[in-house]
């Protein structure tokens, strides 16, 4: 008894079924549904079917009306949509994320991220003997973008900057979503620039002062997920002192350092580094830029290849 | 000067100072801001911390709440929990006063949330 029950409802489903296909493949034959003509004002309306099929790139057998509206939907919506036969008969399928569109937002965050530190000030009178060069916005916005759209090393994460200066770099790693952030700095004029910077925006980070090389690691070894800086070169009387910012860094992070180097030092900063248990790889060659600031720079402006280098900790 | 700031820093860089921590807060300012809270974030920074030091120097600055003084062991799946840690770790910040390195007694200034650490060469 209740096998021939459920019998009998099998082939009335069938029935249904056999029904649908049936409409579904009169409905292919016409083209698409004249409600979303009407409602999308494409002008090609009458006799779709009349129309020649023409094979669409996903090779989908398309009239003009479809193509018509495949195009207005592309054009009306940030979403993104497919030629494609469904089970239900439709021809066009929306898709969502459109890729190019996200792309887009973040070249604006990126755009905006630049403009942001271009408003904050730098330093009033550069120090020498701590080769305060102040980072440019553009590459501190490229940089951190960088890490984030890349790498996913910035938002929600611990981040220190040793040698913050100004806290372009800091600030920075904030407005993109940083939870934490920690700027290590030795020089009271650059940390009152940062500060008033802060405050400038109304976006505070944490700001240590003291002398990185001899207060650090301390207590905040491995305490950080991400370690960006802009370290002095140590070109001048300091020479090497890069290497000791990286050494530093090291220890601080548990995953990650983002670092400036000279591109003349590629080499070393690189073997360095596997030395120190850790994987170097230069995401970008810069040309920074450095106004003449002291007084012993001849030219206007001196322009030196510098090496944006991603070091990943092994663990 | 945020209390998790607070739990990594030490007076160790003084010349005959062995451990240098934990540093008593004299807090003359404090402000409590809102911080937006995630959740993961905080179950990944607990296991870094020194719990009872972080329990002390919020109880010291008045600010210890309802957080327990021994760590529970679920946090990472106990959103309130997380939250009071979240409260005392990032709200809570000392704006003006001072560290004290407990070996020495030298004080360590705190302006505008800024601690200075900095020492004479004389102290290295």
């Amino acid at each position: 008894m209740a096998y021939s029950q459920s019998n009998s409802r099998e082939l009335q489903n069938r029935k249904i079924l056999e029904e649908i296909q049936l409409k579904k493949q009169m409905l292919l034959k016409q083209g698409v549904a004249p409600t979303l003509n009407s409602s999308l004002g494409v002008s090609s309306t009458g006799s779709a079917s009349s129309i020649p099929a023409i094979q669409s790139n996903d090779g989908v057998a398309m009239s003009a009306s479809q193509r018509a509206a495949l195009h207005n939907a592309h054009a009306a919506s940030f979403g993104y949509f497919v030629t494609q036969d469904s089970s239900f008969g439709n021809l066009i399928l929306p898709v969502l994320p459109r890729f190019d569109i996200f792309e887009e937002m973040a070249s604006l965050r990126l755009r905006q991220l630049e403009e942001y530190l271009q408003q904050m000030d730098v330093f009033e009178k550069p120090k020498i003997l701590l080769e305060q060069y102040a980072t440019s916005a553009h590459i501190a916005s490229h940089m951190l973008y960088n890490a984030q759209s890349q790498f996913n090393d910035i938002e929600g994460k611990s981040v220190a900057d040793l040698g913050s200066g100004c806290g372009i770099l800091s600030l920075g790693a904030k407005m993109l979503g940083a939870q934490y952030v920690v700027g290590f700095e030795i020089d009271s004029d650059a940390i009152d620039i940062q500060y008033r910077n802060c405050t400038d925006i109304e976006l505070f980070v944490e700001i240590v002062q003291c002398n990185v090389l001899q207060y650090l690691p301390g207590k905040f070894e491995k305490c950080f997920d991400t370690v960006i800086m802009n370290p002095p070169f140590g070109t001048k009387n300091n020479a090497g002192t890069d290497m000791k910012f990286l050494e530093v860094a090291m220890k601080l992070s548990s995953n990650v350092v983002y670092s400036l180097h000279k591109s003349s030092t590629r080499d070393y900063v690189l073997s360095k580094a596997t030395q120190l248990g850790a994987e170097g790889k230069v995401i970008a060659e810069l040309r920074y830029d450095l106004p003449r600031a002291y007084k012993f720079h001849k030219k206007a402006s001196v322009d030196i290849q510098v090496d944006f280098i991603r070091f990943e900790l092994k663990r | 000067m945020k209390l998790l700031t607070h739990n990594m820093l030490t007076s160790r860089a003084i010349r005959g100072v062995t451990v240098g921590y934990p540093l008593r807060i004299i807090a003359k300012d404090i402000r409590v801001s809102e911080v937006d809270f995630n959740p993961e974030y905080i179950a990944r920074i607990i296991p870094k911390l020194d719990w009872t030091v972080l329990w002390k120097a919020a109880e010291s600055i008045g600010h210890v709440g309802e957080l327990p003084q021994i760590l529970i062991e679920d946090f990472e799946s106990n959103d309130d929990f997380l939250k009071k840690v979240h409260h005392v770790l990032l709200e809570v910040e000392v704006i003006n006063g001072d560290l004290l390195c407990p070996e020495s007694g030298r004080k360590f200034p705190i302006n505008d949330g800024i601690p200075n650490m900095l020492l004479n060469e004389d102290e290295i």
